[in-house]
C-alpha cells in the first residue's frame, strides 16, 4: 500500500507546474539574474590603476627628481598594473579631465607640489599617499645629512633609501579566492531548499480530511495516516533533492558558480537541507489549521526573512547579522545552509561544514516531531465544507 | 461610475499583500538611512580602510607602527582567531589582516631580513593602499637603522613619525553634492523602481484579472453602460491607482531624504518616476489582459520585475554590470530609468547642455510604454474578436 500511495504521489507533484515552477525554474532563472548582475563585479572592485594628470608647466619641467620619482611608479611591475597612468597636459585641460571623470587627481608643480581633486576615496589618497612619500624621502634624508654631516661629504657610506617591499609577505586567506558574490548564490541554494516547504505543505493539506477534498477522501481508506503522510514525504523529498542538484549542476557548470570541489559533501547538504525544507513545511501546514494561502505566506515570510538574514540580498548582511546576534549563526536553516556551502568552499578544515549538517537535521528532527504532534489522532465529529479554490 | 467603483474595491481587497512591498521598501530605505547622511567635503582627508593588526612582538617600534596607521585605517574588533579573521576578510568586514611575528623587532633593529604577514583581497585597491604606506613606514626605518647604527626603538619611531608627518597639500574643487551620499540616493531611487512595478502589475493586474473573468466579461457587456464609457472608466482607475502610488513611493522618499537632494535634481528625478511609472502602467495593461490565472501572473510579474530591475541595475549599480548584459537591458524600461537617475543625481551643475542628452532616456521610456501599449491594444481587440466569433 505505502508503494502505491507513493507512486501516486509522485505522479501527482511532478504534475504540478505551479509548485516546479518556484522550486526549480524560479531559482534557476534568479541565479541566472545573479551571475549576470554580478558580471562586472571583480573587473569593477578591483585595482585597474590609477589616472592622473600632470599640469606640464614649468615648475615641473625643472624638477628632473620629481620626474623620476614619478617616472618610477608609472612602469608596469611585472604582471601588475602601474601605480598610476600619467597624462601631461595644460592646466586647463587637467581640469576638464578631472571634471570629466578621466583622471582621479591632478598633481600641479606650484611650485611646492599639490594635488586638485574633486572626491575623496582610495585612489585620490593613494596619489596623495606617493606624493607624501617622495617628499618624506627628502625629509628624511635632509634629517639624515643633519645628524651626520659627514654622510653628505662621504657618500659611499651612505646606505640609500630602499624601495622594495620585500617583507611584506601575502598570505592566502583560505582554501579558494574571497570572493563575496558567491555568498549570493549559496543563499539562494538556501532559499530553493527551504521552498522544500512548498511541498511539504501540500502533503500535509493532502492528508488532512478538514483542509482539502483530497484529505477528506483518504481518510476514509483503510490506510494508516501516518503511512500516507510519509509516502508523501517520501516522494517530495525525493522531488525537492533531485530539483536541487539540477540547480547545483547547472550553476557549478553553466554559471560557473565555484563550490570548492567536494561533490559528496554538497550532495549531503542539498539532501539534509530538503528534508530541513519539507518538514518545514509539514509542520506549517500541521500547525495552521486550513486557508492554503495563510500557510504560504507564513512559510514565504519566514523562508524569505530568513534567507535575507543568511545574505540574499545583501551578502554582508549574514556576517554583521552573526556579528550582532551570534546566537542567529546555529537556529537559522538557511544560514546552515549558506554557511555550510561556504565552509566547504573557504574553510580546509571539516568541523564547522559538520557543524551546521547536524544542526540541520536536529533542525529536521524538530520539524518532524512538531507535524508529528499537530496531526496525530485527529477525529472529526464532521469537517466544515470545504471550498476548491480556498 | 460602477466599473471605476469595483475598480476600487478589488484594490481595497489586495490592500494586505500590496503593504508587503511597501513596507520592505521603507525597511531598507531605513536600513539605508541609518549609514548616514554625511555632510558635502570641504577638506581633503585621507581614505581609510578596516583592518586588524595582529601584534604578536609588541614592542616600542610595532606600537609606533600601529599609531601611524591609524591615520590610514582603522582597527576593526575581530578576535585574532583564525577563522574570525577569515570570515571578517570574505564578507568585506575587513580589507586588510597585518600580522607581525614574534621577534620582529628584535630581528629588525638587527638588520636581519623580517617578514610580516599580510592578508588581503587580491589585488583591491585599500591592500595597494596600505601595502604603500606600511612599505612607508618600514623603509623609512630601515634607511635610519642603515645609517645610523646603534639607534634605539624609541628613536627610530620618532624620526619615522616625524618625517612621515610631511603631508601634501588638497586642493579640493567643486564638490557640491557628496559622492557618497549621491550613491545611496541612486540606490534608493534605483530600487523604487521596482517597487513601482511589482504595485503597478498586482493592482491594475489582480484588476484585470477580476474583471475579465469570461462570466463577468459578459454580464458587463450586456449592461446599459455603454463598452466606450467602461473602457474610459477603467482607464480612470488605472491612472488613478498609477498616481496613488506614484504619490506614495515619492512621500517616503520625501521625508526620508527630502532635504538631500537640491531642487533641480528632485524635479527631473521625480520626473522620471513619473515616465517609469507610466511606462510600469502599460506593462501592467499588457500582463492583465493576456493572463489568465493568478498563479501564472505570480509568477510573470517576479520573472519580469526581477529581470528588468535586475539586468536594468535597480539592485546593483550598472558599473558592475557587464558589457553585454547592459546592451541586452537597454530593451527595458528600468535601464533607462537608472540611467537617468545615476547621471541626474551625481551631477554637480545642471545645465541645459547636460540635461539635453539624458531627454533622450526618459523619450526610451515612453517609447517603451506606448509599444507595450499597443501591443496590449491589439491583444484586447483579438480577445474581443474571439469571445464574439
Amino acid at each position: 500500500m505505502f508503494s502505491h500511495v507513493f507512486k501516486y504521489r509522485m505522479k501527482c507533484f511532478l504534475g504540478d507546474r505551479v509548485t516546479l515552477f518556484w522550486t526549480m525554474i524560479f531559482p534557476i532563472l534568479l541565479s541566472t539574474l545573479f551571475l549576470m548582475a554580478f558580471s562586472n563585479f571583480s573587473k569593477a572592485t578591483g585595482f585597474t590603476g590609477i589616472n592622473v594628470a600632470v599640469v606640464d608647466n614649468n615648475a615641473f619641467r625643472e624638477n628632473k627628481p620629481f620626474q623620476d620619482a614619478l617616472a618610477s611608479v608609472a612602469e608596469k611591475r611585472g604582471d601588475e598594473e602601474p601605480l598610476l597612468s600619467v597624462r601631461l597636459v595644460s592646466r586647463e585641460e587637467a581640469e576638464k579631465l578631472l571634471g570629466d571623470g578621466e583622471v582621479h587627481g591632478i598633481i600641479l608643480l606650484d611650485p611646492d607640489i599639490k594635488l586638485v581633486v574633486n572626491q575623496r576615496g582610495f585612489n585620490q589618497s593613494i596619489i596623495k599617499s606617493f606624493l607624501d612619500q617622495y617628499q618624506q624621502i627628502r625629509a628624511s634624508y635632509s634629517s639624515l645629512f643633519q645628524m651626520i654631516p659627514e654622510l653628505l661629504a662621504s657618500r659611499d657610506a651612505l646606505e640609500d633609501f630602499p624601495v622594495d617591499y620585500d617583507f611584506l609577505v601575502e598570505k592566502v586567506p583560505g582554501k579558494n579566492e574571497t570572493d563575496i558574490t558567491v555568498t549570493y548564490f549559496y543563499a539562494l541554494l538556501a532559499m530553493t531548499t527551504l521552498y522544500g516547504s512548498f511541498w511539504g505543505i501540500r502533503v500535509v493539506h493532502e492528508t488532512q480530511a478538514d483542509q482539502s477534498m483530497e484529505g477528506a477522501r483518504v481518510n476514509v481508506a483503510p490506510v494508516h495516516k501516518i503511512k500516507m503522510l510519509l509516502a508523501g514525504m517520501l516522494a517530495a523529498w525525493i522531488i525537492q533533492f533531485a530539483e536541487l542538484a539540477i540547480l547545483v549542476l547547472y550553476m557549478s557548470t553553466v554559471l560557473k558558480v565555484s563550490f570548492g570541489d567536494q561533490a559528496g559533501c554538497i550532495l549531503i547538504t542539498c539532501l539534509v537541507g530538503s528534508l530541513t525544507g519539507i518538514t518545514f513545511g509539514t509542520m506549517v501546514g500541521g500547525l495552521i489549521k486550513r486557508r492554503y494561502g495563510l500557510k504560504i505566506g507564513v512559510m514565504l515570510g519566514i523562508t524569505m526573512t530568513m534567507s535575507g538574514f543568511a545574505g540574499l540580498y545583501f551578502a554582508s548582511f549574514k556576517y554583521k547579522v552573526i556579528k550582532a546576534v551570534p546566537i542567529m549563526a546555529y537556529i537559522n536553516p538557511a544560514n546552515l545552509i549558506t554557511d555550510a556551502l561556504y565552509a566547504l568552499y573557504y574553510f580546509d578544515t571539516y568541523e564547522r561544514f559538520a557543524l551546521n549538517i547536524a544542526l540541520l537535521m536536529a533542525f529536521a528532527a524538530v520539524f518532524c516531531l512538531a507535524t508529528y504532534l499537530s496531526v496525530r489522532r485527529n477525529r472529526y465529529a464532521g469537517i466544515p465544507s470545504i471550498q476548491e479554490s480556498d | 461610475m460602477p466599473v471605476f467603483q469595483a475598480y476600487k474595491r478589488v484594490i481595497k481587497k489586495n490592500i494586505p499583500q500590496l503593504m508587503i512591498y511597501i513596507v520592505v521598501f521603507v525597511t531598507f530605505a531605513a536600513i539605508l538611512m541609518s549609514s548616514g547622511v554625511p555632510a558635502s567635503i570641504v577638506k581633503f582627508d585621507d581614505a581609510r580602510a578596516r583592518m586588524v593588526y595582529v601584534d604578536e612582538d609588541s614592542s616600542v617600534l610595532t606600537e609606533g607602527l600601529k599609531s601611524y596607521l591609524s591615520r590610514y585605517a582603522d582597527f576593526a574588533d575581530v578576535k585574532h582567531d583564525r577563522a574570525s579573521l577569515q570570515d571578517a576578510l570574505f564578507f568585506e568586514e575587513v580589507d586588510y589582516i597585518l600580522r607581525i611575528p614574534a621577534g620582529f623587532t628584535e630581528n629588525f633593529m638587527a638588520g636581519r631580513p623580517v617578514e610580516i604577514e599580510k592578508t588581503s583581497r587580491p589585488s583591491s585597491t585599500s591592500s595597494v593602499y596600505l601595502d604603500m604606506n606600511i612599505g612607508k613606514f618600514i623603509n623609512t626605518a630601515r634607511f635610519y637603522l642603515a645609517n645610523i647604527p646603534g639607534i634605539s626603538q624609541q628613536e627610530l619611531v620618532d624620526r619615522v613619525s616625524a618625517d612621515l608627518s610631511v603631508e601634501t597639500s588638497v586642493e579640493v574643487i567643486s564638490a557640491d553634492i557628496n559622492p557618497d551620499f549621491g550613491e545611496t540616493l541612486s540606490i534608493f531611487y534605483n530600487y523604487m523602481s521596482y517597487v513601482i512595478l511589482n504595485l503597478l502589475i498586482l493592482g491594475v493586474g489582480t484588476f484585470m484579472l477580476v474583471f475579465n473573468q469570461l462570466d463577468l466579461r459578459r454580464r458587463t457587456l450586456c449592461s446599459p453602460v455603454p463598452l466606450r464609457q467602461q473602457n474610459m472608466q477603467i482607464l480612470f482607475g488605472n491612472l488613478i491607482y498609477a498616481m496613488v502610488c506614484w504619490i506614495i513611493v515619492m512621500a517616503l522618499g520625501f521625508v526620508m531624504y527630502g532635504n538631500a537632494m537640491p531642487a533641480k535634481q528632485a524635479v527631473l528625478v521625480a520626473l522620471n518616476t513619473i515616465v517609469f511609472t507610466f511606462v510600469s502602467l502599460s506593462i501592467s495593461f499588457l500582463i492583465g489582459s493576456t493572463l489568465r490565472k493568478r498563479e501564472a501572473m505570480s509568477a510573470v510579474t517576479n520573472v519580469l520585475s526581477l529581470g528588468m530591475c535586475f539586468t536594468g541595475g535597480a539592485f546593483v549599480p550598472q558599473y558592475l554590470i557587464g558589457e553585454q548584459v547592459l546592451s541586452f537591458a537597454r530593451i527595458f524600461p528600468t535601464y533607462w530609468y537608472v540611467r537617468f537617475n545615476d547621471e541626474i543625481i551625481n551631477m554637480p551643475n545642471i545645465t541645459w547642455d547636460l540635461l539635453k542628452p539624458r531627454l533622450g532616456y526618459l523619450g526610451m521610456q515612453l517609447g517603451i510604454a506606448v509599444a507595450v501599449l499597443a501591443v496590449a491594444l491589439v491583444i484586447v481587440k483579438q480577445k474581443r474578436q474571439a469571445e464574439n466569433a
